[in-house]
């Protein structure tokens, strides 16, 4: 199927560097500018995603970890900067690995905190309030082996990515502040937020260059002060067409009879709305996150944009959903493919100094480097 | 031999050079510098001879470029995959590695095989949620304590109670004659749970069972209900479903579905847990036709054992499922499908 969505493909590989580059004038003069491009497509997409979704329910799961590769090759073969793919380094046993070990503990976790309340029942406070407690330690450990594990498994050009990152940081970032923003009632969530971005941004590193981040507090305090405005602004609206419209809905679902069918219908129309909403509410938040998020980051004399619309983002959300749910999920590569390509290609790279010289560095250091990255546990729990 | 080009980059550097790389017959490969780059070249046109054993290919996949790792640290990016694959093939005739993950490109690059994969997934899928997971869900069914069920049943009636439910306005008198016909069923039969019998208002005519023996009508049922004869034939069908443990394994069926979808799903699209819970929200509020007839032989083989009208259940459930079928959206939620079947069944049953 041809994607109405995105711009005619990008079929050259001849395309010489001057293509991508414009000159950028004002403070960042210096700079050049360079889009990152995106080559994937739906149709080819789909074949692979449904010829390896066959194979892994023939295998029961097992090969799941290889189709898991050849996506994440598929989509990171496609994205170019400056004409150089990028390359995804993750052995599928170690994904098999992880993905099992998630498995297992998904399981303990159920039985113990879904199921134990229901066989210890004075036991059951103990158990919700020890599950709280555990979750704010597993998942920031889960969200740190995660980005090492997505980091050290990323290449382009001669070189690796790589994430410097502790599991105590994580802590402090993912669970501290995060149980401190929503504690809080959401009025330091921005800062938990940035604390999160920052944990991530601050410890990757490609070669020997460590990501750098300066990004405002005050961003982020008007990006979710935008959000809570607009969810605000969605319940309000939401009443009030409620209260104009209901009895009319009323009319139409129940003719005359209470029952649960018609509760039922009720429940449906609510959640429709909310997807409705949702969907810009998320785009936006996300959308000027990343630009946010583009924005502050740098690497040695290089700095980043992106200029994502929320509408836009958010119509794609929406739009994706819908297209899921009417083809059964027939169409979710192509959604994939369309999302994908949505934020890559607002992605621009402002490239300081000659872009070999930018990631240049002492070359037995750093394959000194890169396997003392292979050495180590890394597990990808799919997050 | 072959002439490809492509970009080679140095070991742990950024640099990037235009190269021609040579895929010999024998194995090796030969790495040049670009005679027509503009870059300055300070070390000579050949750059690396490296044999097919110290280089790892990536596999191939749709048309993104290959990757050879070299064992040096290097890298080459090559556009060139039918090239590439020609060389393999003759350099390293018996390579499994490289022969399954050429199969698998096969596969993914024909829409023949992408049309056949999607039949096989839907078989598959369709087969495993119909006839794999009902007898399996029945067996982790059996290995829930009655304890846990009694939660549950408890737990989901307070939720009804709360969201739901308003109190009964059915006369005492009229309670307690009903509570009767329920405790002469539950005290009839062998049965495996305490039964409790719960009157409730506000959601139109309904019965239903939940897990552990909680066993609810509403006060439109009992108006709808010509005589006594008609509500201890659905009390009895109720009944059924609890031994039958229909709703617990209709939870572990839903539960084990939607692991499925995510599976299926994976990775899609961020947002595909939203879409999955829909539909599965409202499949669950449907019994499984197999499972209504189990309930339905239950409650005919009551009646005819105790000398009971069973063609009672056949004309109370004419009357509730009339009730409500006029209204199409309702429809589709409907509780009990299939109406002119299950008389059918419960004439057979019957005799």
């Amino acid at each position: 199927m041809t994607d109405a969505w995105t711009k005619p493909e990008n079929t050259d590989g001849a395309k010489s560097i001057g293509d991508d580059v414009e000159n950028d004038a004002g403070s960042d003069a210096a700079r050049k500018r360079i889009q990152l491009v995106f080559k994937g497509n739906a149709s080819e997409y789909f074949r692979i995603w449904i010829v390896n979704l066959a194979l892994t329910l023939a295998t029961l799961g097992i090969y799941s970890a290889w189709a898991k590769v050849r996506r994440v090759r598929y989509i990171y073969g496609n994205t170019f900067f400056n004409n150089s793919a990028f390359d995804y380094l993750a052995e599928p046993r170690r994904i098999l690995t992880g993905r099992a070990i998630a498995a297992v503990l998904i399981v303990i976790w159920f039985v113990t905190f879904n199921w134990g309340p229901l066989f210890l029942v004075q036991w059951g406070l103990y158990l919700t309030i020890g599950s709280y407690v555990l979750f704010a330690v597993i998942a920031p450990f889960l969200i740190y082996k995660a980005l090492r594990f997505r980091l050290f498994s990323t290449a382009h050009r001669g070189m690796q990515f790589g994430f410097l990152g502790r599991f105590k940081e994580s802590f402090i970032a993912n669970g501290l502040w995060l149980v401190l923003g929503l504690a809080s009632g959401f009025l330091l969530y921005p800062l938990y937020v940035k604390r999160r971005i920052r944990f991530l941004t601050n410890n990757a590193r490609l070669g020997i260059y460590r990501f750098r981040f300066d990004g405002g507090t005050r961003d982020l305090y008007k990006i979710y002060g935008l959000g809570a405005l607009m969810i605000l602004g969605a319940f309000v609206l939401f009443i009030a067409v409620g209260i104009i419209a209901w009895d009319s809905i009323d009319e139409v679902l129940l003719s005359e009879k209470l029952n649960l069918n018609y509760i039922l219908a009720r429940l449906v129309v609510i959640y429709l709305i909310m997807i409705l909403f949702g969907s810009f509410i998320m785009g936006f938040i996300r959308a000027r996150i990343i630009n946010y998020t583009a924005a502050g980051l740098a690497i040695a004399n290089t700095r980043f944009e992106a200029h994502l619309s929320g509408f836009r983002l958010g119509w794609i959300y929406l739009s994706n959903l819908l297209a899921l749910l009417v083809s059964f999920g027939l169409l979710g590569p192509w959604a994939k493919m369309r999302a994908t390509r949505y934020r890559v290609e607002n992605v621009f790279v402002l490239l300081g100094d000659d872009i070999d010289s930018l990631v240049d560095f002492g070359g037995p250091h750093a394959s000194a480097l890169g396997e003392e990255a292979a050495g180590l546990f890394d597990v990808d729990f799919g997050l | 031999m072959n002439t490809v080009e492509g970009y080679w980059y140095p070991a742990g550097r950024g640099q990037r050079h235009d190269v021609v790389v040579s895929l010999n017959d024998d194995g090796c490969l030969l790495i040049a510098t670009d005679p027509a780059s503009e870059r300055p070249m300070t070390w000579g046109l050949v750059r690396e001879i490296v044999n097919v054993s110290e280089i790892k290919v990536s596999d191939r996949l749709a048309k993104i470029p290959r990757f050879l790792h070299l064992s040096n640290g290097s890298k080459l990016e090559l556009q060139a995959n039918n090239a590439i694959d020609r060389f393999l093939d003759r350099a390293v005739p018996d390579s499994v590695a490289h022969s399954a993950a050429n199969a698998v490109h096969r596969f993914e690059s024909r829409w023949v095989y992408a049309i056949a994969a999607l039949f096989l997934v839907i078989v598959g899928i369709v087969g495993f949620l119909r006839y794999a997971l009902p007898p399996i869900a029945a067996q982790i069914a059996l290995l829930v304590p009655t304890d846990v069920e009694e939660a549950i049943g408890a737990e989901v009636l307070g939720h009804l109670d709360t969201d739901y439910f308003d109190d009964s306005r059915l006369s005492q008198s009229r309670q307690s004659e009903i509570r009767s016909i329920f405790n002469q069923l539950v005290e009839n039969v062998d049965l495996d749970y305490r039964y409790q019998l719960n009157f409730r208002s506000g959601v139109g005519p309904n019965a239903f069972a939940l897990p552990g023996g909680q066993v609810v009508v509403t006060d439109e049922f009992v108006e709808l209900a010509h005589n006594n004869e008609e509500i201890l034939a659905v009390l009895a069908h109720e009944v059924g479903h609890v031994e039958g443990q229909h709703v617990l394994r209709r939870l572990i069926k839903d539960a084990a579905s939607v692991v499925v979808l995510v599976t299926v799903l994976d990775d899609v699209t961020a947002i595909s847990g939203l879409a999955i819970s829909a539909p599965a929200f409202m499949m669950s509020m449907q019994h499984s036709r197999s499972h209504e007839t189990d309930a339905d032989r239950f409650a005919v083989n009551y009646m005819n054992a105790h000398g009971r009208d069973p063609m009672a259940l056949a004309s109370i459930l004419t009357r509730l499922t009339g009730d409500i079928s006029e209204d199409s959206l309702s429809n589709y939620f409907l509780t009990h499908p299939g109406l002119e079947r299950r008389i059918e069944n419960i004439e057979s049953f019957s005799k």
